[in-house]
């Protein structure tokens, strides 16, 4: 009773530069489940809740993304 | 005698009302839950584009309806109607959000619609019909598959070597053992999983079929180390469908009550 795409690795580059990973995705969505695709959102909420992050590169199965922040 | 002609005892799915009915009520508070977090500010992932974003009158309005459906299925209080407002409730929860889905909340929503025709509140309800008449058939057995075809997929989607190996099992509970009881717990979970889905149609089997799985539940709610409410409303959905095995008509008797005449009651029980 489980299949999906997997779970979301998010990792976040600071204006300093250093790359951290973001664990606390279960305070960015409702419910994390791996049937859904998150690429398309997750990283830009991740912008967002974290105000000096510069970068956000998210991996979901083999698909990756990486959005800039504002 | 056609299938959709066969009536049996009404006792059955009365137990099958009860359990989906509990079900329902757990899984609108756990639809609840998700979708007023949404509604606070979190990442919203709708199934349609330009479908309302979630706000909390609605979602009020939504958890009132739902919970008084779900309650009204359980007691048996207009049933059929009750069972339709559940399921368009439940199509709604599960169009409003990608984040509402899930396996145990769509089975659930799939039995409401069997529910609907099933004449369930015939007996065991607040009003139960006179003389317990017997109902038709063919609702509990589109349950039946339902809920077999659930076990069935379940072993088939575990037979991998990622699974087999045990080591997701061992994330997934909260025992800690040696890495070889998990590779056996794997491959007994599969193994059982296959034996429920084929045993539970034969008289032989469908005892041993209910007993594993009435263990098989009982390990998963009390092991799995996170979801124990909706494992809880999972394995509630599912052993209250048991009894629609055990009891399910004998459909040669029922042939032979069609030929013999009206007189032989075809609501027979195995």
């Amino acid at each position: 009773m489980y299949s999906g795409l997997g779970g979301v690795t998010l990792s976040v580059v600071d204006s300093d530069g250093v790359e951290t990973t973001f664990d606390d995705t279960d305070q960015l969505v409702g419910k994390f489940r791996p049937e859904i695709d998150w690429l398309p959102s997750l990283p830009e909420a991740v912008c967002y809740a974290i105000p000096h992050a510069v970068r956000v590169h998210a991996v979901q199965a083999d698909r990756e993304r990486t959005v800039e922040c504002d | 005698m056609r299938l959709t002609e066969v009536r049996t005892d009404p006792r059955p799915v009365a137990i099958a009302r009860i359990g989906v009915g509990m079900a329902t009520i757990l899984n609108s508070m756990e639809a609840y839950d998700i979708l007023e977090s949404i509604s606070r500010g979190k990442v919203a992932m709708p199934v349609i584009e330009g479908f309302p974003a979630p706000t909390l009158p609605w979602l009020i309005t939504l958890l009132m309806l739902a919970l008084g459906a779900g309650v009204a299925v359980t007691v048996g209080w207009n049933t059929d109607k009750a069972a339709l407002v559940s399921l368009m409730l439940g199509v709604l929860v599960l169009l409003w959000d990608q984040q509402t889905y899930s396996s145990h909340r769509l089975l659930a929503t799939l039995l409401m619609t069997y529910l609907i025709f099933a004449k369930s509140g015939t007996a065991w309800s607040v009003r139960p019909d006179p003389g317990r008449p017997s109902v038709p058939w063919w609702p509990q057995l589109l349950m039946m598959s339902q809920i077999s075809v659930v076990y069935l997929f379940s072993a088939l989607s575990k037979m991998n070597v990622i699974f087999i190996s045990g080591g997701p099992l061992a994330a997934w509970v909260w025992i800690e053992l040696p890495w070889q009881f998990y590779t056996v717990a794997a491959a007994m979970t599969v193994f059982v999983e296959l034996l429920i889905a084929c045993g539970l149609w034969f008289p032989a089997s469908r005892r041993i079929a209910v007993l594993l799985g009435l263990g098989l539940h009982l390990s998963i709610v009390t092991l799995m180390n996170h979801e124990t409410f909706a494992l809880l409303t999972f394995s509630l959905t599912c052993i209250s469908l048991y009894p629609l095995f055990l009891f399910r008509p004998r459909l040669r008797e029922a042939r032979l009550a069609t030929v013999s005449g009206p007189e032989r009651s075809p609501a027979t029980s195995a």
